[in-house]
C-alpha cells in the first residue's frame, strides 16, 4: 500500500526533484474511496457502500463486503441511485434499523438487514454518501450507531477532498505543487478506526489503526498499547483529552491531534483523531468510539511552511557585517527543529575552494557529538560526493542510508563520524546557488524516525534558495558600502569642497573640504539650498552658472565671491552636470578650488624675484665704479713702475679685475634677460668678418695655440655688433681655454646662403656627454672637472644663446672625441626681431 | 696756464676721481674736480667753463643728467660732455643728454685717454680756462 513518501520512492536510490513520479490521479482518489470502505468494515458494519463525486464531478461508487477471506470489492456502476439522490439533496442521514429483508432496493441488493446513510459535505456542499450495512445475524443499526457513522463520513468527506486536490493540482504543470500532490495523497487513504468499552476495557483497533501506531496486524491492543503508542511529548494531553470525553459535562466530543512513536515499526507520525462517548441514563460511559487519520504530511506541511516563513524573517537582508552568519545560525536552528534533527550550512569561500562551517545545530546531544567535526571546519572542495554536489549545485536525497548510499558519504571525511554507530539514517542536501553560481550548501539529516522525502528536499532548496538570496543581497549592499565608503575617504581625502547638488540647488552631499571652509559639520549641509550657504550676493554671482549646470551644461570659471560665511575669496570652480535615466539633469557636482592664497603666493613670489633680480642688476652696477678705479690704478701703476718685478702683482689685480668685470657684465646680461624678456639688440648693417677679425686679434694675444679664420661667401647683414662682438669672444675664449694647446681653433664663417650666415667656432677638446645637454643652461660650466681657469659664472653660454635668439637664430653645438667640439650659430641676415625667449 | 685744456672731472667715487684726474694731468691737462653735480655747477660758476666735462651718470645730491639740464639752462655754450657710465645702455644715457662720447665702467686707462683727446681734438672751439 503506497501511502508514505519513503515507500513511494525507491529507498536505496538518490532521488532527485524532477524523477520523482507521483501516481494517476483517478487511481489516488480511487484509493481513498478503497480506504474508506475498508475502514468502515473494522467492526462497525459488514458492508459499505460510497457514493462520491470524482474530480471530474462524476458521482462515481465503491463498495465493499466483509467475507470469510476479508474485505470483498464488488463492482458497481457509476452514477447516484435514485434512492440517495433525495438524501443528497436534503443533507440528512437516513436510517433502516431492521428491515427484515423489507423493501429497501440496497437491503435487497446487498441481502443486508439493516442500514445507515450519511452525506459527507465539504465546503458545504455534499460530495459523497457514505451507506454502512448490517447482515444478519448481527442486529441492525441503531439511532446510537450515527455519530460514528457520521464521524467516518466527516473524515472520508476530508479524504475525498484531498484526494480531488491532488487530482486537480496533479493536473496542474507546476512543479512546486508537488509538494501539497504528495501530501494530500498520503493523507487520503489513512483511516483507522477504534471501538473502546470503558466499563470492560475492552479496546478494538481496525488494522489501519493498528498501523498508525506502528504495529502489525497481528497485534493485540489494549488501553496500554495507546498509552504506550503515544508519543510522549503529547502524552499527557492525549490521555486528559480521552478522559474529558468519558466525562458527561463534556457532551462525548472527542478531538485531538498527537504524535506517535511507532511501537514496532518506530516511525513517528502525527495522528488526528475524532471521536464520540456515548452514556447510559446514569451518566456512564458504555462506550468511546472514533476514527484516527495520518496527518502526518499535513503537519509536516505546516511545519515546512512555518520553517521557510520564519526563514524569510531571518533572512532580511541587514547592514550590519555578519548579520547573514547570525540569520543563517537561526535558519539551521529552526531547520534543525522542523526538518529534524540536524542541520549544518556551510559557505564556500571566495575562492571556491573550501566550505568554511557557518552554523551547525542539532536537536540531540549525541547527534551534536558527532556533528562536532563540522564545526568551524574548513573543508575542503574535492572529487568527493559533497564536492560534487557543489560541483553540480542539484540538490541530494539520501531517504535511507543503505549499502549503496553509505560508502559515498564516507568519502566525505567530516561526514564519517555521524556515520559511524546509530548515527544519520537519511540526509538531504540542497546548494546554495544564485545565478548559476553556488556560494555553498545546507545539509540536514536524521539518526532514527522518519526518513526524509520528496518533499523535504523541495522545501530544503527553497530554504536554500531564499539563504543565497539573503547572502547575495548582503553581499552586494557590504561591496556596495564599502566601494561607497572608498570613494568618499578618498573624496574626503582632496583637500578641497566637493559637493552635489540636487536639481532644487541643494546640497545632497558636501565633502569634508565644507567642513574645513565654512566651519559647520556636514550634515548641516545636506538639505540646505546654495544661496543659504554662500550668502545671498555671492549667490547672485553664481546664479548664471547653477542655471546653467542645472541646465545640463558644464561649468568652469575663476571668481570672487563674498561669501556670507567664510570671507571674500577666489574660487576656481566646476560644476559638472548629471542626469537621471531618463537623460534628464538631475544636479551637478561642484568642485571648487580657493585659489586666494595660492594667487598671493604667486604674487609674492613674483615680487620676491623681481627685487632680488633688481637688486642683482644694482649690485652689479655699482660694483662697476670701483672696479673702473681698480683696473684704471693698477693700469697707472704699470705706466708708473720701472721694475719689472714689482709689476707682477699688479698684472695679477689687473688679471682679476677684469674677471669680475666679466662676470658682472653676465649678471647684468643675465638679469636683463630675465627681466626685460630678453637681452635687447640693436640690429645694424655690418660684416660679420670684421667683427670675427677684430676678436680674433684680441684673443690671439693670450691664446697658446693658432686661431685661424677661414671666410666664404658674403658675410654681411643685420645685426647687433656689439653683442655678436659677444658671442665670439665668448665662444673663442671657451674654445682656447678648453681646447688642445697645440691644436689650433678654427672660425669659420659661411655667407654662401642667400638668407643666413654660418658662424663655427672648432677646437680639438671634448665636452662630456653628461654636460652636452645642458650647455646652454644657466650655471653650466663647459668643462666642471677640472675648473676652469677664468672661474666664471657659467653664464656665458647661457648668454651667448639668448644673444643668438635674440637675433632670430639658432645655436647648437656637437662634440666627440673624433671630432672635436663645434658649435655652430646660424644667423638670419635680417633679424626677426623676436624677443629672446629667456625665462619664462 | 694758456693753450692748455681744462677738464672737470665729475665723480662721486673719491678714487676714481682722483685717478682719472691724477691720469689727465700726467697728460698735462688741467683738471679740475667736483664729487656730484652741485659741486660741479658751483666750480664752473666760480672759475668758468672747461674744455671737456667728465661726467659720471649716477650720483647723489644732482645726478650726471640733472646736472647737464641744469648747465644748459644756465649757460648758452656748455663744454662738450664725455659721460661715464656703468648702465646698462650707455649709449643711450649719452645720447639723452646730448653727450659728446660715452666710457662704459669699466673701463682701460687707454680708452681714457683716447676718449679725452678725441674729444678735445674735435671741441677746439670749446670754452678754455681763463
Amino acid at each position: 500500500m503506497p501511502t508514505r513518501v519513503e515507500d513511494a520512492a525507491p529507498p536505496s536510490s538518490h532521488v532527485a526533484a524532477a524523477e520523482l513520479t507521483a501516481p494517476a490521479p483517478l487511481d489516488e482518489w480511487r484509493r481513498s474511496l478503497e480506504g474508506i470502505t475498508r475502514a468502515a468494515l473494522g467492526g462497525f458494519a459488514d458492508g459499505c457502500l460510497v457514493h462520491a463525486l470524482d474530480p471530474d464531478q462524476v458521482w462515481r461508487c465503491e463498495c465493499a463486503f466483509a467475507g470469510e477471506a476479508g474485505a470483498e470489492r464488488l463492482a458497481r456502476p457509476a452514477g447516484l441511485p435514485a434512492s440517495l439522490g433525495e438524501l443528497v439533496a436534503a443533507a440528512r442521514p437516513r436510517l433502516v434499523e431492521d428491515a427484515d429483508g423489507a423493501h429497501d432496493p440496497l437491503l435487497r441488493e446487498f441481502n443486508a438487514r439493516s442500514l445507515v446513510t450519511v452525506p459527507a459535505r465539504a465546503e458545504g456542499r455534499v460530495v459523497a454518501a457514505l451507506t454502512f450495512f448490517r447482515r444478519a445475524p448481527r442486529p441492525g443499526f441503531q439511532r446510537g450507531d450515527l455519530p460514528l457513522a457520521e464521524a467516518l463520513a466527516a473524515t472520508a468527506a476530508i479524504a475525498l477532498r484531498n484526494a480531488a486536490l491532488y487530482a486537480r493540482e496533479r493536473r496542474a504543470p507546476a512543479l512546486q505543487e508537488a509538494e501539497a500532490r504528495l501530501r494530500l495523497a498520503v493523507e487520503a487513504a489513512d483511516i483507522g478506526t477504534w471501538d473502546y468499552d470503558p466499563r470492560s476495557g475492552v479496546l478494538v483497533w481496525s488494522d489501519r489503526e493498528k498501523a498508525l501506531f506502528g504495529l502489525s496486524r497481528a497485534a493485540g491492543v489494549d488501553h496500554d498499547t495507546f498509552l504506550r503508542g503515544v508519543h510522549p511529548d503529547d502524552r499527557e494531553r492525549a490521555v486528559e483529552k480521552v478522559e474529558r470525553a468519558q466525562d458527561p459535562a463534556s457532551g462525548g466530543k472527542y478531538s485531538d491531534e498527537f504524535r506517535t512513536v511507532g511501537l514496532d515499526d518506530g516511525i513517528e507520525r502525527w495522528i488526528s483523531a475524532q471521536g464520540r462517548c456515548f452514556f447510559d441514563e446514569h451518566g456512564v460511559p458504555t462506550r468511546f468510539i472514533g476514527t484516527d487519520v495520518d496527518v502526518t504530511e499535513r503537519r509536516l506541511a505546516s511545519q515546512r511552511m512555518a520553517l521557510l516563513a520564519e526563514a524569510s524573517r531571518a533572512l532580511v537582508p541587514g547592514r550590519e557585517r555578519g548579520s547573514v552568519e547570525r540569520a543563517l545560525g537561526v535558519v539551521a536552528h529552526r531547520v534543525a527543529e522542523r526538518l529534524g534533527d540536524a542541520c549544518w550550512v556551510a559557505l564556500l569561500d571566495a575562492d571556491g575552494a573550501s566550505l568554511l562551517s557557518t552554523a551547525v545545530e542539532a536537536r540531540h546531544t549525541t547527534l551534536s557529538t558527532q556533528l562536532a567535526a563540522l564545526r568551524g571546519a574548513r573543508v575542503p572542495v574535492q572529487d568527493d560526493w559533497l564536492g560534487r554536489v557543489v560541483r553540480d549545485r542539484r540538490p541530494r536525497l539520501v531517504p535511507i542510508l543503505d549499502a549503496r548510499s553509505e560508502p559515498e558519504l564516507q568519502q566525505v571525511e567530516v561526514f564519517r563520524p555521524m556515520l559511524a554507530g546509530a548515527g544519520l539514517t537519511s540526509l538531504v542536501l540542497a546548494p546554495l546557488v544564485v545565478a548559476g553560481r553556488a556560494l555553498g550548501v545546507i545539509v540536514c539529516v536524521r539518526a532514527g524516525g522518519r526518513a526524509y522525502g520528496h518533499s523535504d528536499l523541495l522545501v530544503l532548496q527553497d530554504l536554500a534558495d531564499r539563504c543565497a538570496l539573503a547572502i547575495a543581497e548582503t553581499r552586494s549592499f557590504h561591496r556596495a558600502e564599502r566601494v561607497h565608503q572608498q570613494i568618499e575617504s578618498i573624496i574626503d581625502a582632496v583637500p578641497f569642497p566637493i559637493s552635489y547638488i540636487d536639481a532644487s540647488g541643494r546640497y545632497a552631499y558636501v565633502s569634508r573640504g565644507y567642513e574645513l571652509w565654512f566651519e559647520r559639520p556636514r550634515t548641516q549641509f545636506v538639505g540646505e539650498h546654495m544661496r543659504e550657504t554662500v550668502g545671498a550676493e555671492a549667490y547672485e554671482k553664481l546664479r548664471p552658472m547653477v542655471e546653467g549646470a542645472l541646465r545640463g551644461e558644464r561649468q568652469q570659471f575663476e571668481i570672487t565671491l563674498p561669501y556670507a560665511r567664510g570671507g571674500t575669496r577666489e574660487v576656481d570652480a566646476t560644476y559638472l552636470p548629471q542626469f537621471d535615466e531618463s537623460g534628464r539633469p538631475s544636479g551637478f557636482v561642484a568642485v571648487i578650488l580657493d585659489v586666494s592664497e595660492h594667487k598671493a603666493l604667486v604674487e609674492s613670489l613674483r615680487r620676491a624675484l623681481r627685487f632680488s633680480d633688481e637688486f642683482v642688476g644694482m649690485l652689479g652696477h655699482d660694483l662697476r665704479t670701483p672696479l673702473t678705479a681698480i683696473s684704471l690704478t693698477s693700469a697707472y701703476l704699470l705706466r708708473q713702475l720701472a721694475d719689472h718685478w714689482a709689476a707682477k702683482p699688479v698684472l695679477r689685480i689687473q688679471g682679476s679685475a677684469r674677471r669680475m668685470a666679466r662676470m658682472i657684465e653676465q649678471v647684468l646680461d643675465f638679469t636683463r634677460a630675465r627681466l626685460g624678456g630678453g637681452i635687447p639688440v640693436r640690429p645694424v648693417p655690418m660684416d660679420l668678418a670684421a667683427v670675427a677679425d677684430e676678436i680674433i686679434v684680441e684673443v690671439r694675444s693670450r691664446a697658446p695655440q693658432p686661431v685661424t679664420l677661414e671666410l666664404a661667401g658674403d658675410t654681411h647683414g643685420q645685426w647687433d655688433p656689439d653683442r655678436l662682438g659677444q658671442v665670439l669672444s665668448n665662444l673663442l675664449s671657451n674654445a682656447v681655454e678648453h681646447g688642445h694647446k697645440e691644436m689650433p681653433v678654427r672660425v669659420e664663417l659661411r655667407g654662401t646662403e642667400p638668407d643666413s650666415v654660418l658662424l663655427t667656432v672648432w677646437n680639438a677638446g671634448v665636452i662630456p656627454e653628461s654636460v652636452l645637454p645642458v650647455v646652454f643652461d644657466r650655471f653650466q660650466r663647459g668643462d666642471a672637472d677640472p675648473p676652469p681657469r677664468s672661474g666664471g659664472l657659467g653664464l656665458g653660454l647661457y648668454i651667448v644663446r639668448q644673444i643668438v635668439l635674440a637675433h632670430g637664430g639658432t645655436i647648437e653645438v656637437r662634440s666627440s672625441e673624433a671630432e672635436g667640439t663645434r658649435f655652430s650659430v646660424l644667423l638670419p641676415r635680417v633679424s626677426s626681431a623676436r624677443p629672446a625667449i629667456g625665462e619664462h | 696756464m694758456t693753450g692748455e685744456a681744462s677738464v672737470l672731472v665729475v665723480e662721486d667715487d673719491d678714487d676714481l676721481r682722483q685717478l682719472i684726474a691724477e691720469v689727465l694731468a700726467g697728460e698735462g691737462l688741467s683738471v679740475r674736480t667736483a664729487s656730484d653735480g652741485h659741486e660741479a655747477l658751483a666750480e664752473i660758476a666760480e672759475r668758468g667753463m672747461p674744455g671737456l666735462i667728465l661726467l659720471d651718470n649716477r650720483m647723489p645730491r644732482m645726478n650726471g643728467p640733472e646736472f647737464a639740464r641744469a648747465i644748459e639752462q644756465q649757460y648758452p655754450a656748455r663744454a662738450p660732455l664725455l659721460v661715464l657710465t656703468a648702465a646698462a645702455d650707455p649709449r643711450a644715457v649719452a645720447a639723452q643728454i646730448n653727450a659728446f662720447d660715452w666710457l662704459a665702467k669699466p673701463f682701460e686707462i687707454e680708452q681714457l685717454i683716447a676718449a679725452v683727446h678725441r674729444a678735445l681734438a674735435a671741441n677746439p672751439g670749446a670754452p678754455a680756462a681763463s
